[in-house]
């Protein structure tokens, strides 16, 4: 559990340290978007924005799906959780930990 | 982001046995650090804690600091959690972990606070961007904002 979440935060912060996978990422906020849509709207190429939104989606953080002809590509807003389900995977680590001090002073009075 | 963790639990031991276990290398490693804790357990001491990841068989190694000793009261470390952190902790984003033992019938209640979330994803997050361009606060707004509106349709349903 602790590293499946690491190594999903991991993947996350790396696709977000790019400023151009940021831009993306804002202007899918506004809706989802073909990959023309995007060419159109950011300054690069089809090809440059397939390559950033592969990255995107391998962290989670966009979907793609079919309509009609078209690839569209969409924010997963639960992806932003990822934060959160790192804390709630630490609050469990607290309980286990606890849960282990009880036994021992239970044994060792 | 919430800030804190708090977990309260009530131990049937008195508060200076409750103390021990918290505060002595032996105790500890009987309960949390399975794979011992090289350095000592003193105000401003840096320690490392080892302990077996309950995802694998590898050892986590975290470098702590404690930061308060009052017996039987108190006690105090810093560190970086859930993480395998062996930098120095003035160079990495920390959190406070806090146990608070206060007698309570025959027993002990001790309450653990672990704070500095709030701070610590930002930092991570800075830490893991090569430029350092505008953008990303931009980003976590617009994120919320379609989480939120995500949320709201989903209550809808």
């Amino acid at each position: 559990m602790e590293q499946a979440v690491d190594s999903r935060l991991n993947k996350v912060f790396a696709a977000l340290a790019d400023s151009s996978r940021r831009k993306i990422l804002t202007r899918l906020a506004q809706g989802p978007a073909a990959i023309v849509d995007l060419a159109r709207d950011l300054p690069f190429t089809r090809q440059a924005a397939t390559k950033h939104l592969l990255t995107l989606r391998k962290a989670g953080l966009v979907e793609d799906r079919k309509q009609g002809r078209a690839q569209v590509y969409e924010l997963t807003p639960d992806s932003l959780l990822c934060a959160e389900q790192w804390i709630e995977g630490l609050e469990a680590d607290w309980d286990r930990r606890l849960g282990a001090l009880a036994r021992h002073l239970r044994e060792n009075p | 982001m919430k800030d804190t963790i708090e977990r309260s639990i009530y131990f049937q031991a008195p508060v200076e046995r409750v103390w021990r276990a918290l505060t002595t290398k032996e105790e500890i490693n009987a309960w949390f650090t399975d794979r011992g804790i090289d350095g000592d357990i003193a105000v401003g001491e840096d320690m490392v804690m080892c302990f077996k990841l309950s995802s694998s068989d590898e050892t986590g190694r975290c470098r702590a600091k404690v930061e308060t000793m009052d017996a039987p009261s108190h006690f105090a470390y810093r560190w970086l959690p859930g993480n395998l952190n062996e930098k120095p902790l003035d160079e990495v984003p920390t959190t406070l972990v806090e146990f608070f033992l206060v007698p309570e019938g025959e027993g002990t209640r001790v309450t653990v606070k672990e704070s500095g979330f709030a701070s610590l994803p930002e930092n991570l997050m800075a830490d893991a961007f090569k430029d350092n361009s505008e953008g990303w606060a931009e980003v976590m707004e617009s994120f919320r904002k379609y989480g939120e509106s995500w949320n709201k349709q989903s209550t809808a349903v």
